[in-house]
């Protein structure tokens, strides 16, 4: 069902190694309350919504979660 | 929105819908609406002492490709707002507007620096493509 294009959403520029920030944002993406869970049920619990709406707005937010 | 008000004791994720049903919401401008990640006035909230990076582009790469993610996001904002209100004509001729603009943009950037998405990819050999740079790759 995806397409994905060669681009970054928000350009990223990384100049300095920093460990201590890079355990923050890779929980951000994958830990407990991180996107990469929230994207799972978005995308998984559009399948019971019941309108037009719903399996839409899912849809688009669920992906937008996922996406790195 | 004043999250905080007394008046709205429970979350409603729609009310933005139930506000303003005919009236289109406030923008920021594409540029401005890119750097503080969000495209609507309304549900812009400061954070503490916290001020958004400007961004430079250093090169003409950079700001070609600035552009596409400018308008973009801008196209995928009103999408997302599109979803819950359908029926917003202002709204539905604004995302005409920044697809389009995301779209030639995307054109321009492809005609010189390589296709965004693999459909765009001429018939060359070797197949454009599977060059790099990739996004999360060091690029000066």
């Amino acid at each position: 069902m995806w397409a994905y294009s060669k681009k970054l959403q928000y350009p990223v520029s990384i100049k300095n190694k920093d460990l201590r920030m890079a355990k923050f944002i890779i929980t951000q993406f994958g830990g407990s309350n991180g996107e990469l869970g929230a994207s799972l049920r978005y995308l998984t619990q559009r399948y019971t919504m019941p309108d037009d709406k719903g399996k839409a707005l899912l849809t688009d937010i669920g992906t937008e979660e996922y996406a790195p | 929105m004043n999250i905080f008000q007394d008046s709205q004791t429970y979350y409603d994720p729609f009310s933005m819908t139930r506000n303003s049903s005919e009236k289109s919401p406030k923008l920021f401008e594409p540029q401005e609406a890119f750097m503080l990640g969000n495209l609507f006035k309304d549900l812009y909230m400061t954070y503490n002492g916290f001020s958004n990076y400007c961004l430079q582009p250093h090169n003409a790469r950079q700001q070609s490709l600035l552009e596409v993610q400018v308008y973009s996001f801008v196209a995928h904002e009103i999408n997302l707002y599109l979803d819950t209100h359908a029926n917003n004509q202002r709204m539905v001729q604004l995302f005409n507007e920044y697809s389009r603009k995301a779209k030639e943009a995307s054109e321009a950037f492809e005609k010189q620096y390589g296709p965004l998405m693999v459909q765009d990819s001429n018939t060359e050999i070797p197949f454009q493509w599977v060059q790099g740079p990739w996004p999360w790759e060091y690029q000066k």
